[in-house]
């Protein structure tokens, strides 16, 4: 590479050498250790701040740095949690649930949890086991609600069975007719389609598990539409989301979702057009209130 | 038109280019649901094969859903620049990768031919590339816009700020944003997903929003994400500070109607923001798109997820948006079942995007019922930066604990700025310096200490 | 071990990408031409003339200033001024740092001094330039792709070799630098062919070795 270092080396040898030349100084030296090295700690003051907002927001703010990664005790309640949210997605509705708890039980034409996940187009529609279990059913009623398990078996054990008594009374409360309580297995928002049609009700509501989220699965949504028939889409809808205890607690829910069912058969009309006016306008907003505090998911017993 | 290719002696024939098109797609599971897809990998390289010879013109004139029956395709068709078409009819897609690939092509090159392409151009394009062929061509593309700041400038990577609250709390919808801002996002836009849709809400939020970046004098952008007419009567009605105007987008007329909303519509909305919006622009309109809406309210016409989300940017291109992103894992394991479905859509929507001339970003996410995992996540943003991906969102620990989805966080953002020598936009980045939180392309001394902002 | 090399060691390496014209011009640049400028200083004062006129060979850089320090590296001002600073300067930053690498590529993998005993208190430059930049033609009065026998040793052993070197090939003296030189060595440029360069470096070396083992003759 070097002339005249290929030179030297050459005459070198022809002067006596027997050893190669020495390698230039390596590129990196290792420095020598120190006595003891220290773990970084993330910075104390956040802890203020993440006080502050935990009176506000469950939001895993105020959580400081490691350069500019998380701690290790903020990585494994991170991952604590991811686990329990993929535990939930997998956790289904056991084919009794529905029946021990005084509901009606119906399945999609789904079969199994990996069908559930990958065909929607199934979850919207009832097997025909459930279409004959319908027969039992009361028919021409104002609202039909219907409580499934949706991407949350877990939500709906929880809280699905308070959330459907509360919204069975609301509606009563307010002179609504209401229909046979019952329960979907594998279930998509749309099913109320196909149940809402088949019962002939007004408005159809479903509750169901939201998609579980970080270190929950117990989330329900509920879905509401006016004139259920196959061929709704979304655009006909009205949601109410997060009903969970930290979030709009199940009796709350069940007075919104009233209050929504008595506009919609009054406006005869759900979704993009139903006006969201006076009482409904007071009922749709939120009220302050303190965030109950994420739960702390690992302790190490040493 | 005979589309037809032969394989190891087996020959494969095709009804239509939008079979061709839907079959060359690389496996999805929304494909799958929507019975569009190719039945073994050998059948997929044929279609392939067929698509590499069909022409520009060809694309033109067979889009996947016919001019009459969809006001996409029809707006797309009325306002191609026909300069720009006659550069590249006569290009076959197979040439047209060439093309797009050489070194001597540049950004420039390819954004002064983006108004004479149809959707179907660009998916077709996506069909034929790679992981990586869809990165070097999306790292060339160049497209630069303005609002508040300056957007889209190579060698930048910028994000979203989305300190969601599952009840629309301001109070902790603010801290949540200071905690972003001091690890160096936000330089696209803070925005909101309301849990409640009014327009009171969504006034409350930005004036709020407004009056933080004004206090700590923020180069950035607000913008709260409810349903466009929502957004439309708090601008109109109650008069508030608004810099960006969202709205998901689908690909036909079907999907937009399920949506709620048109055409119509958003032309209106655009002239209002024209007239009323707050920032000096030009580019004030922020849209987000996702393979597979089409196909979840059965607007799909038998098309592939892939042609349908390159006609979401054929409408959003109407409209010179300031900021535009796929929300590739939010829609379900339904359309994209896992992480390579997941990694790979990102970078081929990012690439249609950015070929059609829009400022490209990526909502880089999954939900937890999907099959990827949080270290596969983590790759996919490396891949976006490296691919010169615009912006991607944040939020704390990438838990959005409104929409319960996983998505990048706020430490991913400096993480992968490092990991890929990005900056964030350039009046940002000054500010970042002077407050210290960013320095020089390293943290500073106020780096992840929300409290040091106001 | 004979003629063991001692590797330079770069002590800094700066870059003024848009200097100030008082800096320019006091620094031997011209502002009309030049506004950049690479700094770098070595505690071998010899390998870096070579390596400066080598960054010549890579980019249109012009060696402005290259001045070697009183006494050598070993009673260094500071520790980061070794033994010489040289300076280059380019029209825009591109050229600077094309030119700065090929310098220091140079440094680190040619030209170098030597030991000429084992006791490390004799070095020697037996180096070969195989084609001249633009800086040591012109300061040696050559051409440019000239080659170039530039021979270093203290006093003693620089004279002895400089005879020998003359004498072993076909080669003509372009510049001696009778001692002390301002780190107190002596120094020759010799040119010719390539081959008769390289016999002049050879016998250089083999000479200054010689008089380390006989001091006294």
């Amino acid at each position: 590479m070097s002339f005249t270092r290929d030179m030297i080396e050459t005459l070198r040898i022809s002067m006596g050498e027997s050893k190669p030349m020495a390698e230039p100084k390596p590129a990196t030296t290792v420095a020598a250790p120190p006595k003891q090295i220290f773990a970084p700690q993330p910075s104390a003051s956040s802890s203020k701040f993440a006080k502050d907002a935990a009176e506000h927001t469950t939001a895993l703010v105020g959580i400081g740095h490691i350069g500019t990664r998380y701690a290790t005790d903020v990585v494994l309640q991170f991952q604590a949690e991811l686990a329990v949210a993929h535990e939930a997605v997998y956790t289904e509705l056991p084919e009794s649930w529905a029946r021990d708890n005084g509901l009606l039980s119906l399945q999609s034409q789904v079969s199994d949890h990996h069908e559930f996940l990958l065909r929607p187009d199934l979850g919207r529609r009832l097997n025909d086991e459930s279409i004959r279990a319908l027969n039992q059913a009361q028919k021409g009623i104002d609202v039909q609600p219907i409580l499934a398990d949706g991407l949350s078996a877990v939500a709906c054990m929880q809280s699905g069975v308070d959330t459907i008594r509360a919204l069975e009374q609301e509606c009563k409360a307010l002179g609504m007719t209401v229909g046979t309580p019952m329960c979907a297995r594998y279930a998509r928002v749309w099913l109320e389609d196909d149940i809402g049609a088949r019962v002939n009700a007004k408005v159809a509501v479903i509750i169901l598990g939201e998609r579980p989220g970080l270190g929950t699965g117990d989330g329900l949504s509920a879905y509401m539409v006016y004139d259920p028939k196959i061929g709704n889409t979304d655009g006909n809808r009205n949601m109410i989301s997060n009903i969970h205890q930290r979030g709009t607690r199940p009796p709350e829910a069940a007075k919104r979702l009233a209050a929504l069912a008595e506009a919609m058969i009054q406006q005869q009309t759900s979704g993009v057009n139903l006006k969201l006016t006076g009482k409904l306008g007071e009922v749709a907003g939120g009220g302050y209130r303190a965030p109950e505090p994420r739960k702390r998911l690992v302790e190490v017993n040493r | 038109m005979r589309l037809a290719s032969t394989i190891r002696g087996v020959s494969y024939s095709f009804g239509s280019i939008k079979e061709v098109l839907a079959k060359a797609n690389d496996p999805k599971s929304g494909d799958d649901l929507a019975q569009v897809s190719a039945t073994s990998n050998v059948e997929r390289v044929a279609a392939r094969a067929v698509l590499s010879e069909v022409t520009m013109a060809e694309l033109r004139e067979n889009p996947v859903v016919p001019y009459e029956q969809d006001a996409i395709t029809r707006l797309v068709e009325d306002t191609l620049d026909e300069r720009a078409y006659a550069a590249v009819r006569h290009l076959t897609v197979g040439d047209f990768r060439q093309w797009l690939l050489a070194t001597e092509t540049t950004g420039e090159d390819i954004r002064s031919i983006s108004a004479g392409l149809t959707p179907e151009m660009a998916a077709a394009a996506a069909k034929l590339m790679s992981n990586m062929d869809l990165m070097i061509v999306g790292a060339k593309c160049r497209v630069v816009v303005r609002a508040n700041n300056t957007f889209g400038l190579p060698g930048r990577l910028s994000s979203r700020v989305q300190p969601n609250h599952p009840l629309d709390n301001v109070e902790g919808i603010m801290y949540s944003a200071r905690e972003g801002l001091s690890y160096g996002c936000g330089d696209a836009v803070i925005g909101i997903n309301p849990a409640t849709d009014s327009p009171a809400s969504t006034a409350e939020i930005l004036t709020r929003l407004d009056d933080m970046m004004r206090r700590n004098r923020i180069p950035t952008q607000h913008c709260v994400l409810s349903h466009v007419t929502v957004q439309m009567e708090a601008l109109d009605k109650l008069n508030c500070p608004m810099d960006l105007m969202f709205q998901s987008l689908s690909g036909t007329e079907t999907g937009n109607e399920a949506f709620g909303i048109s055409v119509e519509l958003m032309d209106e909305a655009f002239d209002l923001m024209n007239a009323k919006g707050s920032t000096k622009g030009p580019n004030r309109m922020y849209f987000e798109t996702g393979q597979g809406s089409e196909l979840s309210s059965d607007a799909h016409h038998g098309a592939d997820q892939v042609t349908l989300e390159a006609r979401c940017y054929g409408f959003a291109r109407r409209y010179d948006p300031f900021l535009v992103n796929t929300v590739v894992g939010f829609i379900g394991p339904e359309y994209l079942e896992n992480g390579p479905q997941i990694s790979r859509a990102a970078l081929e929507d990012h690439f249609m995007g950015k070929l059609l001339g829009l400022p490209m970003g990526c909502d880089a996410c999954f939900t937890y019922h999907a099959d990827m995992s949080q270290n596969e996540l983590e790759s996919l943003k490396v891949l976006l930066s490296s691919a010169g991906c615009a912006y991607l969102m944040s939020m704390p620990v990438g838990d959005d604990i409104m929409l319960n989805y996983q998505s990048t966080s706020y430490h991913d953002v400096p993480s992968v700025r490092l990991l890929t020598d990005k900056k964030p936009t350039p009046e940002f980045d000054a500010w970042l310096s002077d407050r210290g939180i960013w320095d020089l392309g390293q943290p500073g001394p106020n780096f992840g200490r929300p409290e040091a902002l106001l | 071990m004979i003629l063991e090399p001692i590797y330079p060691e770069v002590l800094s390496v700066r870059r003024l990408y848009d200097a100030h014209p008082a800096v320019l011009e006091s620094y031997g640049a011209d502002p009309a031409k030049h506004r950049s400028l690479g700094l770098i200083t070595c505690d071998q004062d010899d390998s870096t003339y070579v390596a400066l006129d080598e960054a010549t060979k890579h980019s249109p850089v012009d060696v402005v200033f290259a001045r070697s320090f009183y006494a050598g590296a070993g009673h260094p001002s500071g520790r980061l001024s070794g033994e010489i600073l040289g300076v280059i300067a380019g029209a825009d930053p591109d050229e600077v740092e094309e030119g700065l690498q090929a310098a220091l590529r140079c440094l680190e993998h040619d030209a170098c001094f030597y030991s000429a005993d084992d006791s490390g208190s004799i070095a020697v430059f037996p180096h070969v330039v195989t084609s001249l930049g633009h800086y040591l033609s012109a300061e040696a009065g050559l051409n440019v792709g000239d080659s170039m026998a530039y021979l270093v040793a203290p006093p003693m052993e620089a004279t002895i070799g400089f005879d020998a070197a003359l004498k072993a090939a076909d080669v003509t003296a372009a510049k001696v630098f009778t001692p002390p030189t301002e780190t107190n060595y002596a120094a020759a440029w010799l040119t010719g062919d390539l081959y008769s360069c390289q016999a002049a470096a050879e016998a250089f070396a083999a000479a200054v070795v010689e008089v380390g083992r006989i001091p006294k003759l």
